[in-house]
Formats: C-alpha cells, structure tokens, sequence
C-alpha cells in the first residue's frame, strides 16, 4: 500500500500540495485526477523521493519513503517504477537498448541475447517491437511514451507510477495501454497509481479515483461516486464543460 | 534586458562571485566520482564509448593545433637563431617551452572548446528533459553510469593528446626549422636529446595536462548537471562551463608551475 499522510509541498511562494491525506490499495488501479498543474505530477514523484515534502510523510508498505536516502530510494525503485509524463528515453540508445539498459544493470539475464528477447517481449506488450532499432528522435511523443511504459516494466515491479500514460496516444493504442494496466494489475497483482484526464480511461478501469483541486483532496471514491456526485467542481470535470467554478 | 541575458549575468556574477562555492562543489562531485570508481559502480561499456567519442572528436583539433604551434615556436625564435648563430639551440628552445607549458596548455584549452563544451550541453539537454531522473527511476546511479565514464575519458583523452600533441609540435618545429633556417632535422633531434632536456620536462607537461583534464572534466559535468530552465539554460550552462574551465586551466598552471618547477 502507498498512504500519502498529511503532504504539504511548496514552491517559492506557491502551495502545491495542502495536507494531502489518502491510500493506494494493493493489488488495485487507483486514479489521480485534477486540472493541469494541480500538482499530480508534483504527487507521484513523491513516492519515489524525486521530489520530498515540506510537511507530512509518504509510505511505501513499511517504508517511510520521505525519510529515506538516495541510496536506500534506490531499492525503493526497483520495486515501484515511474513512468514519466514526458517520454525520458536515452536519445543516444535505440529503443531495445533502452528497455535492456535496466535489465543489463541489474543483471536480469544472463547472457546478452537473453536480455535483448526480453526487452524485445517487453516491447511487444506495448506493439512497440517492429520499432526496436530505431532511436527515440525518429519516433514521435505516442511511440517514445509506449516505450517508456515497456522499460519501466523491466524491473518486474510490484507498483508501477503512470503520469499520463494516454496523453499523446492515439485512441487506439491508448486503450492498448489501458488494457496493459489492467492485465498487470489482474494477472500480476501490480498496484497501479496513475495521473489522467483521460475520461475513457478513468471510466473504464479505475477501480479509485482521487481528486485534486487546488491543492487539496477533493473526492476520494468509486468512478460511480465520482458520476452521481453533486459537487459542482467534480461534475464539470468529469463531464469536460468548459463552463463551472474551475478556474484556470 | 532579456531573461537569457540577465541569466547569463547572474550565471557569470554567481562564477566569479562564489569562487569558493563552486570549488566546493567540484571537489564534492570530484569525491562522488571517487567513490562511484572504488566501489565498482563506473560503468566500464559506457567509459569505452565516451574514450572513444572524446578521442575522436579531439583528434583533428589537437593535430592542426599541434603541428602550427611547434611551427609558430620555430618562427618566434628564428631572429634570435639566426643573428646568434645558435642553430644547434632551436630543438631545445622549442621542446622546452612546448612539453613544459604550450603542449599542455593549447591542447587543453582546445579540448575544453570542443569535447567539454560538449559534454556539458549533452549532461545539460539530458538534465531538462529528465533522463537523468528516468535513470535514477531506474534504479541507476547517474554518476557511475554517466558522470565517471564522461570524467575518465575527458582526462584519459587530454593526457594522450598532449602526448601526442608534443611529439606533433615537435615533428612540426622541426620541419620549420628545416624550411625556414635550413637547420637540419638531425641538428634538431640532437638540440632536443643533447641533454639540456629530460623526462622531466616531458613529466612537467604531463602532470598539467591531468591536472587540466581534471578541472576541465569537473566544471564541465558540474554545469551540465546544475543546467536548469530548458534550452537556454543548457546555453548558459555551456557558456560558464567554458569560461570557468579556461580560467581553471590557467590558475592552476600558473600554481602547479609554480610548486613542481
Ligand atoms: N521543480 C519545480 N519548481 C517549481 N515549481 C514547480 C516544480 N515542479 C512543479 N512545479 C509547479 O507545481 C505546480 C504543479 O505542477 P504539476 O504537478 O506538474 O501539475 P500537473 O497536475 O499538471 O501534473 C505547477 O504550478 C508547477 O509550475
Ligand atoms: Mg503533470
């Protein structure tokens, strides 16, 4: 379970984060949602100590993330993986050596070939493979992002951190990626925390859904408690109006 | 006054203001490299490939910079040859001064125009668009991966290439002497290896050149890592990277001349 306990995070004059209070059961996909600039990106790198709070703590099962340090993160982070929302590929490594990088330095595999088939499954499971030895500069934002997601898996990691998964993609191959989350949270108890304004998304395979509005927690609860709710601030965002109390 | 270059301005104020600062910094990055290596986390395939894109890269500057120079010494010095006669002199006036202060201080400098200007706009570009994060994410240590290899070969890279720049300078001066004075190369040769120069001219030299790779090979990664603020900031960071590498260079010539002479 990750429990996010009273976070407060600031930037310069800017407050972020406002005691920011939820959990992110096991096994399950839990959703954050929020305008841009909400801080979702700001929230999930706390859990991976990219980023670390100026009040409260983040809890990674019995670790208290927040207090670690760069080294003791480190096996933090093979065991929850973070997919950026900007494709962070190495432009100077092909696709297959990106996803294989990990595998390499962590000694999945005992023998060169046996990682490159690895990463060449791993890059089948986001229909990336036909595109192994290109470079992330010949590839545009949708493809890079699906390679991201397959070397991100690489680890075999029990929690996976999305941000944006589908932002980018075409509609058909973002419910490709819609239909991973769910299989590695089905098939392989994965815990999946993913940042979105994908309404597909959202409704089709969030078992949670968190808001953020200004900072705050707004509604903690099921994609059908964020449906009937009456709060004019959920409402207009769950059904994308352009007019409502949103500002911004 | 643009953003960039009041940037540009804090960036120099903060070089010049905070000399201590940032040689705190260098030698606490300096120390993370150290420990990177002695704990086994460089990663030897990446220093494989760095040694060879910096050699590469250097190659051609070092080879015309090194043949005019040890012609340039040759040009310098023929009035006072020719009026003394002292032919049998020129290949020690230009070994002495090429192995013990140009050959180190021109490679040098023109390696930190090329490959450590580059390499900080790489670490740079790499740093704003979050690859160094993505490693991290990964589980990867961003200095034995990326930050050793990259200091390694710049100061592998800068001790062969004023070998070779020396004995380029030399084969120029030489030539020179031959074409201009009519000294033979032979003369030369002997001028240089009759004893008035040793090894330790040639160890003089070498000891700068490391000492330089080391001051290059720092400031260049430490800009390249500190770069924030997308494009611009990689400009700038290129920008105090080579200005602080080139005034580095200089200072601690003039200190190690100083102490090993
Ligand atoms: N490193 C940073 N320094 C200063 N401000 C930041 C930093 N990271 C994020 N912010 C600010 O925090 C706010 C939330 O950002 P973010 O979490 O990226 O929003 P989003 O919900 O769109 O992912 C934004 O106003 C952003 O400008
Ligand atoms: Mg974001």
């Amino acid at each position: 379970m990750i429990s996010f306990r009273e976070v407060s995070k600031r930037f310069g004059t800017r407050t972020v984060l406002d005691r920011v209070t939820f959990d992110v059961p096991r096994g399950a996909i839990s959703f954050v949602i929020g305008a841009s600039g909400a801080g979702k990106s700001v929230l999930i790198k706390h859990v991976t100590g990219f980023v670390r709070p100026d009040a409260g703590e983040i809890w990674l099962d019995d670790l208290e993330v927040s207090r670690l340090g760069e080294r003791e993160l480190a096996s933090v982070r093979k065991r929850c993986a973070l997919v950026f929302q900007h494709a962070t590929l190495f432009d100077s490594q092909s696709c297959l050596e990106n996803v294989a990088l990990p595998l390499e330095k962590h000694g999945r595999g005992r023998t060169g070939a046996e990682i490159r088939a690895r990463a060449r499954a791993l890059l089948a499971r986001v229909h990336m493979e036909p595109f192994a030895d290109r470079y992330p500069s010949e590839l545009g934002e949708g493809m890079k992002k699906r390679v991201a997601i397959a070397r991100a898996l690489a680890l075999d990691p029990e929690y996976v951190l999305f941000d944006e998964p589908t932002t980018g993609l075409d509609p058909v191959n973002a419910r490709r990626v819609d239909r991973l989350i769910q299989t590695l949270s089905r098939e392989g108890g994965v815990t999946s925390l993913v940042v979105s304004h994908d309404l597909t998304s959202i409704f089709g395979i969030a078992d949670r859904i968190v808001m953020l509005y200004k900072g705050r927690v707004r509604l903690i609860g099921t994609p059908d408690d964020f449906r009937q709710s009456d709060d004019p601030v959920v409402r207009q965002f769950v059904r994308g109006e352009a007019e409502g109390p949103m500002d911004a | 006054m643009s953003d960039a270059e009041s940037g540009a301005r804090d960036e120099a104020r903060s070089a010049s203001e905070a000399p201590l600062r940032l040689a705190g910094r260098l030698a606490l990055l300096l120390a993370a490299i150290g420990r990177a290596v002695a704990e086994g986390e460089l990663d030897r395939r990446m220093f494989v490939k760095s040694l060879y894109e910096t050699g590469v890269r250097s190659l051609p500057i070092v080879v015309l910079t090194a043949l005019f120079t040890g012609g340039i010494m040759v040009v310098q010095a023929a009035p006072i040859v020719e009026r003394y006669g002292a032919h049998g002199l020129l290949g020690w006036g230009a070994g002495f001064g090429t192995l013990r202060e140009i050959g180190p201080l021109l490679t040098a400098l023109m390696i930190s125009g090329r490959v450590g200007a580059n390499n900080t706009a790489e670490l740079g570009t790499m740093v704003v668009t979050e690859q160094l994060d993505a490693l991290r994410a990964l589980a990867i240590d961003p200095v034995g991966f990326l930050i050793a290899p990259r200091f390694l070969a710049i100061v592998t890279t800068l001790l062969l290439a004023t070998l070779f720049a020396d004995a380029l300078a030399l084969v120029g001066a030489a030539y020179v002497g031959a074409a201009l004075l009519g000294v033979d190369p032979a003369v030369f040769y002997t001028g240089l290896t009759s004893g008035l120069l040793g090894f330790g001219d040639v160890a003089h030299g070498l000891v700068k050149s490391v000492v330089f790779g080391v001051v290059i090979a720092l400031s260049s990664c430490h800009y390249g890592l500190a770069t924030t603020g997308g494009a611009p900031g990689v400009g700038r960071s290129v920008n105090a990277a080579v200005v602080v590498s080139a005034a580095g260079v200089f200072l601690c010539d003039f200190f190690v001349s100083f102490l090993i002479a």
